[in-house]
């Protein structure tokens, strides 16, 4: 490369490099700079004087010590399984749902009123969890409860939810989705939106119905973005969301082996302790975990279709 | 092309953290100036030195008003001034937890055994040691806490931070709805133990529709008798009080068993909340709508309460068992010096001050007579408007309660009281002992989530006890609950041979 080459191309891209400076700085500062902590996880982590990166170099190394507590009770099996099943179930009825909701609110006609559907889905998304767990707590609770209440006024038995596991599946995915779907669903509007009208003006001239137009124009354009959301989310199948399991059952004991997953786990493991270097190794380990998740899904894109990939 | 693109982003990089390490830099020395100055100076008057303060508490508007009529008055007494930073309640535990991570160099800080966990800051080596300084600097604390407060403070011989001067030990006692209580005409001296309520409850729940006859939960369990739970009530491991040399599974004993069989049936008879397990009982206590609820006394807590908590109902009080002092009564607030101080000495001058000097104490607690109070007699003061908007500090967090002055309408006499109430304490079994968790991390981790499981619902009697105890200690055995108990009562054997 030539020396003016170089020149050229930076004054030629100034104002694009420093759109990127602060974004960069941002992941650099808080994402890279931090991640040398992560030798915490397997560390004895003490306080000694000089602030923190001195008590971390003088902290005695304990190898994978600060990872046992993670596999070695009886909670491991059930704490993993709920966590990537939950993510799972997440990820697959998330996107269906919010596919067809985006589809369903470009095919209105009426655009007042799919912005006001948009917007009102949206809502869910801005409360936190706390407040959602009171939702639920309104429709669920023994004596007041909306649902009870029901049940009582046609003739049937009160039901105490909060004791019960096997209906908390389906309460945690319907809660999920209900929150997250309206964000979802702004993604895969603005990727419909972006396709070019020309070709359902063709379609329609070559006699396609609506549900072939779908089908043949609308979903194979979303393919992409449904590919990369896809692989993003996988990458944090280990990472439950804590606010939904810790707090929309209420921390009711019964309900545990259908709502304890690691995040949850490890908040309540280490409420004694307060072991900086165990909760880092849960970090670490979801992390990695995450990372080869993305490797192997990407790989698996690329093999079949070598352009959806992510890199 | 690629790689000057690289070597730039590099170097904006590069300036940036430049620029961030340069501001951090400036700010330390900043806060260090001080310290310098002091050594510099000596020979002529010496340079007052500043320290540092977080402590609980919502953060008050008046406090800079506070602080400098204190900085005055300490400035002449010990030449020092205090910089008093509070964090809200919520906050306090994570706040605290940067703050020591991160190494900042501060004097003292509020911990406790539960917000800023004092056990976890003395085994992480956050504080700093003070058998010494109370020697020098702060013998009169030693003269004016009662001796169990400072046994329950001491880890391994050693003082690390300083308890409040307040009520020393637990007591659980029963809060009775007194209007409900009158209107059946009950006899009050009978209601002691858990079970000794049935009839009383039974009324209520026949002839009161619309109220709780129970109002405990989660968060507020039933007693169970002669049991030191010494790792606070959520976790299921306890001292027995007449086998005191033995720590047990809570869950194997009978006391427990009768409890959680009372509980099963109360539940089942209505008595209690049905959410029980999930939810907070509080609101039916301030509505009115209870009739017993199980609290922690102090003397005259019942005058508190009314003007408090139960502002709707008369409330009489009835106590379940002696009063005793465990590490967590006895650690219930305590002021530490940071072992980032760079003036432990004069952290301790002042701390001693906190103890001896009412003027200062009553000063944080209540403000500046004139403003934010008034005074009535020696004893009594009267809150005053401003109080209320702009200066409310959580007394029972510093010093020595025993100094301060009391709001109108306090009986003369309750300070006398707290001393006899102290006196009245017995010790538990465990007051002292501070286990060391390092080698069975897993374990506790374990457990831990087995006892948030288990507890809850047996407590408030939501599941069969006898089909789900033996559930309960299987899932506890099999988390690695036996291991535990062999690792602290090795622990706890040692601790008794040094004392």
């Amino acid at each position: 490369m030539k020396k003016s080459n170089k020149k050229h191309f930076i004054r030629k891209n100034c104002p694009l490099l420093l759109m990127v400076l602060p974004g960069a700085a941002w992941l650099l500062i808080f994402k890279y700079l931090p991640m040398f902590g992560v030798v915490i996880a397997f560390k004895d982590f003490r306080y000694y004087p000089g602030g923190f990166i001195s008590s971390m170099i003088h902290s005695e190394w304990v190898g994978f010590k600060n990872f046992e507590f993670l596999f070695s009770s009886n909670d491991a099996y059930i704490i993993i399984r709920n966590t990537v099943g939950y993510n799972l179930v997440f990820i697959i009825t998330g996107t269906i749902l919010s596919v067809a909701f985006a589809i369903m609110l470009n095919e209105m006609t009426r655009k007042k009123l799919s912005k006001i559907f948009q917007t009102s889905m949206f809502f869910p998304y801005f409360l936190s969890w706390v407040i959602v767990s009171y939702f639920v707590y309104a429709y669920l609770s023994s004596d007041k409860g909306i649902i009870n209440q029901m049940l009582l006024s046609l003739g049937m038995d009160k039901t105490s939810w909060y004791t019960q596991p096997k209906f908390w599946p389906m309460i945690l995915v319907l809660v999920n989705n209900w929150k997250h779907l309206g964000y979802s669903t702004v993604y895969y509007l603005a990727a419909i939106c972006s396709v070019d009208k020309t070709y359902y003006e063709s379609a329609m001239l070559d006699g396609a119905t609506k549900w072939q137009q779908i089908k043949y124009i609308t979903l194979p354009h979303l393919k992409p973005m449904i590919i990369t959301l896809t692989i993003l989310s996988i990458g944090r199948i280990f990472s439950a969301d804590f606010g939904l399991f810790y707090n929309v059952p209420k921390q009711s004991g019964p309900l545990f082996p259908v709502t304890n997953v690691i995040d949850t786990y490890v908040y309540r493991a280490l409420m004694y302790s307060g072991d900086i270097g165990m909760s880092t190794a849960t970090g670490l380990f979801q992390a990695v975990i995450g990372f080869l998740l993305i490797m192997l899904t990407n790989y698996i894109v690329k093999k079949i279709d070598k352009d959806s990939a992510i890199f | 092309m690629k790689k000057s693109f690289l070597f730039m982003v590099t170097v904006c990089f590069m300036i940036m953290t430049l620029l961030v390490g340069c501001g951090d830099k400036q700010a330390s020395t900043d806060h260090n100036t001080p310290a310098k100055g002091n050594e510099d100076s000596s020979e002529s008057k010496e340079k007052p030195v500043k320290l540092t303060w977080y402590t609980i508490g919502t953060p008050q508007k008046d406090s800079d008003v506070i602080e400098d009529e204190l900085n005055k008055y300490l400035l002449e007494k010990i030449n020092a001034t205090v910089d008093i930073v509070m964090f809200d309640w919520g906050d306090y535990n994570e706040k605290m937890q940067v703050k020591i991570g991160s190494g900042e160099i501060f004097d003292i800080m509020f911990t406790c055994s539960w917000a800023n966990d004092y056990a976890t800051n003395v085994a992480k080596g956050a504080l700093y040691p003070l058998n010494d300084l109370l020697e020098k600097q702060g013998i009169e604390i030693k003269d004016s806490l009662h001796p169990l407060f400072l046994e329950g403070a001491a880890i391994n011989g050693e003082v690390y931070a300083l308890p409040t001067n307040k009520e020393l030990g637990w007591q659980a006692v029963w809060i009775i709805n007194k209007d409900l209580a009158d209107k059946y005409n009950m006899n009050l001296e009978d209601m002691t133990t858990l079970e000794s309520l049935e009839p009383y409850l039974e009324m209520i729940k026949e002839n009161e529709p619309d109220v709780i006859p129970l109002t405990l939960d989660l968060s507020n369990t039933p007693y169970v008798p002669n049991m030191d739970t010494f790792f606070g009530d959520q976790m299921p491991l306890a001292i027995h009080f007449d086998a005191p040399s033995k720590i047990i599974n809570l869950f194997e004993t009978d006391e427990a068993l009768e409890i959680f069989k009372t509980m099963y049936s109360y539940y089942n008879k209505g008595y209690i909340h049905p959410d029980a397990a999930i939810n907070r009982a509080g609101d039916y206590n301030k509505a009115g709508n209870f009739f017993i609820t199980k609290a922690h006394y102090q003397p005259y807590a019942e005058v508190l309460w009314e003007n408090g908590d139960y502002t709707n109902t008369n409330i009489a009080v009835r106590p379940i068992h002696e009063p005793f002092a465990n590490n967590s009564s006895t650690r219930g607030a305590m002021q530490g010096i940071s072992f980032t101080s760079k003036h432990p000495e004069k952290a301790m001058e002042f701390l001693n001050l906190l103890y001896t000097d009412p003027y200062v104490l009553n000063l944080i607690d209540y403000g500046i007579e004139g403003t934010h109070y008034e005074k009535m007699n020696d004893f009594h003061i009267k809150q005053l408007p401003r109080a209320q908007d702009a200066y409310l500090f959580p007394s029972f967090s510093i010093g020595n309660l025993l100094n301060t002055y009391a709001y109108e309408g306090t009986p003369e006499d309750k300070w006398e009281k707290f001393e006899e109430f102290n006196n009245a304490c017995i010790n538990a079994p465990s007051l002292g002992y501070t286990p060391d968790l390092s080698t069975i991390k897993s374990e506790m981790a374990a457990v831990t989530n087995v006892a948030k499981e288990v507890s809850s619902s047996l407590f408030m009697g939501a599941v069969d006890p006898d089909e789900y105890v033996p559930k309960a200690v299987e899932k506890l055995k099999s988390a690695g609950i036996d291991k535990v108990i062999t690792e602290l009562q090795s622990q706890y054997d040692a601790w008794q041979k040094t004392r």
